[in-house]
C-alpha cells in the first residue's frame, strides 16, 4: 500500500475524486444519481521550490484536486502527499504546511479589519504570539496592504481582498503554497502586481501549485505546467516545451479589402497584372501560395474586410510572400498579426493527438 | 505531537480565545444588536406572564389552584424563569451548529477547515462567545422580571452553579450532533423548529408537566431538556437542596458525561462523510 514516494513537494498517485451528483432526466421529476469523475487518476510529482501550473478549463478538476489535496474533501482513489505528508493518513500535518488561497472573496470575515483577520488566522495556525508581533506586519508589507490594514474587509476591493488571502496563506510560512486562479476577476493592473508577488514567492523557495485557464500566466510564471481535460492529465511539460508540441506553431491574422472601384491605386495594380480582377475573395489566392506548406487557411468577411487566418508551422514566415502577392492583386492591407496559439488551441491539438493514439 | 508538550495546550487556548474574540468583534460591528439581546427576550416572555394573571383570577384563588399543580404559588416565577431558562437551554444546544451556520453564510467556513486547529476546537471556540452572550441574555431577563414583577432571589447559589454547569455541558455535548447534521445538511433550521415546538411542550416551559397527559409525561421524562429545566427551576423556585436533587443530579452527571462523547463521536461521523461527499463549502 505505502508505494507512494514522499516528497517534500507535492506527489500524487492515481488520485481520483467521483462525484456522486442528482440529475434530473428529460421526461418527468425522476432524479436519478449519476456518478461524475471530476478528476480521473492525476499523477503529478512537483519538486519542492518549484512553481507548477496547473492549467485546464472550468470544470477540469482544477479545484477539486486543490480541495483533495489541501484536505479540505476526501479522494476517492489514490494517495497525495504534500510537503511529505499524506493528505488521508496526516491531514492536520499537511493542513500545518500549506498555505491556500481559494477563489472567491467571501472568505475573510468582512466585519473585521484585515489586520484582524490576520491576528484571528495566526492564532488558529499556531503562529508563536510573540513571532506574530513581527510576523503581521511583515506580510501586510509583503502584499502591500500595509496602510490600508485597519480598515474593515468589506471596505476592500476585489485585488485588496485577493492579496490578504495571500497574506494569510503565507502566515504561518507554510513550505507549500495553493493558488487557485489568484488572478480571476482581477483588473489587468492587480492581476500583474500579484503575478510578480508569486514569482517572488517562488523565488524565496516556497513550492507553490497555480491554477489558471490564462495560458499566459502559466507561460509568465510556471517553470512546469499540468494541463487536464475532463479530470485528466493531458501533458506536463515547460510552457515553450507545450507550445513546441503544439503543430499550430503560428497563428497569421491578415485583415485585407478592394479598394473602391477607380482608386487610383487600384489603376496602378491593374496596369501590372491587366488580365483579370482579383477575385472577390482572397482565400484561393493565399491557399494557392501556401499549397504543400501544412498551414490551413481560413476566412471571413465582414462587411468590405476579409480577414484571412493562416494556421500552421512557421506560417508567419511566408507574410511578406502573402502580402506581395495581396498588393499584386489590388488588395489593400489593413492589419496584418501573427498570434500565439492560445489554450484553445493547444487543447485542441493535444486531445485530437490523445485521441487519435487511443484509436491507432 | 508529544513534543510540542505544553505549547500545545497553549496554542490551543489561543485558538479558543481567537474564535470567540472574533466572534464578539463581528457582534460588535452589528452594535444594535445588543438592545436585540436584552430587551426582546424579555417583551417575549410577558405575554405568557400576563395570560397567567389572566387565568389565575382575581385574588389569590387562582394561584392556590395553580400551587395544586406546580407546589408553587408563585406563578409569575414559574413561567419567567421557565420562558427565559428555555431561551438559553435551547441556545446552548443550537449554537454549535448556528456558528457553523455563520461561517458557511460568511464563507469563512472552508478557511477555517483548513487550519491545523483540532475540529472540536473549531467548533467549541466558536460558540463559547455566543455563551457569553446567551448567560448575559439570560441573566439579564432575570433582572428584569425581578424589577417589574418581584422574583423571589433566595437561592442556593452553590447548587444553582453546579446544576447550570451540568446543563451547560449536556447541552453543549448535544449541541454536537447538531453541528454535524448543520455541516453535512448544511440548512437543518427545520429540524431547530420542530425541537424548539416539541420540547417547549415536553419540558414544561410554561406550565408544570403534571398538566400533561400521562404518555407526554413519559415523554417528558426521557427529554433532557425537560431535567435541565425542572432542576433549574426547583433551586430557583422551590429552594431545593442537595438532598432534594439527589436524583436530578445523577441524571444531569451521567448527560453531562454521555452526551459529549456521544456528541463528538457523531460529530465525527458526519465531518467524515461530509468530506467524504465532498461539500463542505456553499451553502
Ligand atoms: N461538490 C461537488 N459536487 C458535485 N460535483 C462537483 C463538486 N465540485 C466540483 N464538481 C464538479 O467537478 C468538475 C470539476 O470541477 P472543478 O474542480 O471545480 O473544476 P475547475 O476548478 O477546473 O474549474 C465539474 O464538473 C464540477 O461541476
Ligand atoms: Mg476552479
Amino acid at each position: 500500500m505505502s508505494n507512494l514516494q514522499t516528497s517534500q513537494g507535492i506527489v500524487t498517485k492515481d488520485l481520483t475524486r467521483v462525484f456522486r451528483v442528482r440529475s434530473t432526466s428529460g421526461e418527468g421529476a425522476k432524479a436519478s444519481r449519476k456518478e461524475l469523475v471530476a478528476v480521473d487518476r492525476l499523477n503529478l510529482d512537483i519538486e519542492p521550490g518549484e512553481l507548477f501550473g496547473l492549467l485546464g478549463r472550468n470544470g477540469a478538476g482544477k479545484t477539486t484536486t486543490i480541495r483533495m489535496l489541501s484536505t479540505l474533501i476526501e479522494p476517492t482513489s489514490g494517495r497525495a502527499s504534500v510537503a511529505g505528508f499524506d493528505v488521508a493518513r496526516q491531514p492536520t500535518a499537511v493542513r500545518a504546511s500549506i498555505g491556500c488561497v481559494l477563489p472567491g472573496e467571501r472568505n475573510h470575515y468582512w466585519k473585521l479589519t484585515a489586520r484582524e483577520n490576520l491576528r484571528f488566522f495566526a492564532a488558529m495556525y499556531g503562529v508563536d504570539p510573540r513571532r506574530e508581533k513581527t510576523r503581521i506586519p511583515e506580510v501586510l508589507e509583503i502584499v502591500s496592504l500595509s496602510d490600508r490594514a485597519d480598515e474593515r474587509v468589506e471596505n476592500y476591493s476585489t485585488g485588496m481582498r485577493q492579496r490578504l488571502a495571500l497574506a494569510r496563506a503565507l502566515l504561518h510560512n507554510p513550505p507549500v503554497l495553493f493558488l487557485d486562479e489568484p488572478t480571476g476577476g482581477l483588473d489587468v493592473h492587480s492581476a500583474r502586481s500579484l503575478r510578480s508577488l508569486v514569482k517572488e514567492l517562488a523565488s524565496l523557495g516556497h513550492t507553490v501549485l497555480l491554477t489558471t485557464h490564462n495560458l499566459q500566466e502559466a507561460q509568465d510564471l510556471c517553470s512546469r505546467v499540468a494541463i487536464i481535460h475532463k479530470g485528466k492529465l493531458v501533458a506536463v511539460d515547460s510552457p515553450d516545451g507545450l507550445r513546441k508540441r503544439s503543430g499550430a506553431a503560428d497563428i497569421v491574422e491578415i485583415r485585407c479589402r478592394l479598394p473602391a472601384a477607380g482608386a487610383p491605386h487600384e489603376k496602378a495594380a491593374a496596369a501590372v497584372s491587366d488580365d483579370t480582377r482579383p477575385e472577390r475573395s482572397p482565400v484561393p489566392l493565399i491557399r494557392g501560395l501556401l499549397v504543400g506548406c501544412g498551414i490551413s487557411v481560413e476566412g471571413a468577411a465582414n462587411g468590405g474586410d476579409w480577414t484571412v487566418t493562416s494556421k500552421g508551422p512557421r506560417a508567419a514566415s511566408y507574410i511578406p510572400r502573402l502580402t506581395a502577392a495581396l498588393f499584386e492583386h489590388g488588395w489593400e492591407m489593413v492589419e496584418c498579426a501573427v498570434k500565439q496559439p492560445n489554450l484553445e488551441d493547444i487543447f485542441v491539438e493535444i486531445t485530437a493527438d490523445e485521441e487519435a493514439t487511443a484509436d491507432g | 505531537m508529544g513534543k510540542h508538550g505544553g505549547l500545545f495546550l497553549a496554542a490551543h487556548l489561543r485558538m479558543a480565545l481567537a474564535l470567540a474574540r472574533k466572534k464578539l468583534l463581528q457582534e460588535a460591528a452589528y452594535g444594535l444588536q445588543f438592545a436585540h439581546w436584552f430587551v426582546t427576550p424579555f417583551l417575549g416572555i410577558l405575554p405568557y406572564i400576563y395570560q397567567a394573571r389572566f387565568f389565575s383570577g382575581p385574588g389569590t384563588q387562582g394561584a392556590e389552584a395553580f400551587s395544586r399543580w406546580a407546589g408553587t404559588t408563585e406563578y409569575i416565577a414559574f413561567i419567567a424563569i421557565g420562558a427565559c431558562l428555555w431561551d438559553w437551554v435551547t441556545n446552548l444546544l443550537w449554537e454549535v451548529g448556528f456558528s457553523f451556520r455563520d461561517e458557511q453564510e460568511e464563507g469563512s467556513f472552508e478557511q477555517l477547515w483548513l487550519t491545523p486547529a483540532p475540529r472540536w476546537l473549531l467548533a467549541l471556540g466558536n460558540a463559547a462567545a455566543n455563551s457569553l452572550i446567551n448567560l448575559t441574555m439570560a441573566l439579564s431577563v432575570l433582572l428584569l422580571v425581578h424589577l417589574f414583577f418581584g422574583l423571589p432571589l433566595s437561592v442556593n447559589w452553590p447548587l444553582l452553579v453546579t446544576v447550570a454547569a451540568l446543563s451547560w455541558i449536556s447541552m453543549y455535548g448535544l449541541g454536537f450532533v447538531y453541528a454535524g447534521l448543520v455541516m453535512f445538511l448544511r440548512d437543518a433550521t427545520h429540524l431547530v423548529d420542530l425541537v424548539n415546538r416539541a420540547v417547549m411542550i415536553l419540558a414544561g416551559v410554561t406550565f408544570p408537566l403534571s398538566v400533561l397527559p400521562v404518555w407526554l409525561r413519559g415523554m417528558a421524562r426521557v427529554t433532557p431538556l425537560s431535567w435541565v429545566l425542572t432542576s433549574l427551576r426547583s433551586v430557583m423556585i422551590s429552594g431545593s437542596t442537595w438532598g432534594d436533587l439527589k436524583l436530578e443530579l445523577t441524571v444531569l452527571s451521567v448527560m453531562a458525561v454521555g452526551f459529549p462523547l456521544f456528541g463528538y463521536f457523531v460529530f465525527r461521523i458526519f465531518e467524515t462523510l461530509t468530506r467524504k461527499r465532498g461539500a463542505l463549502s456553499g451553502y
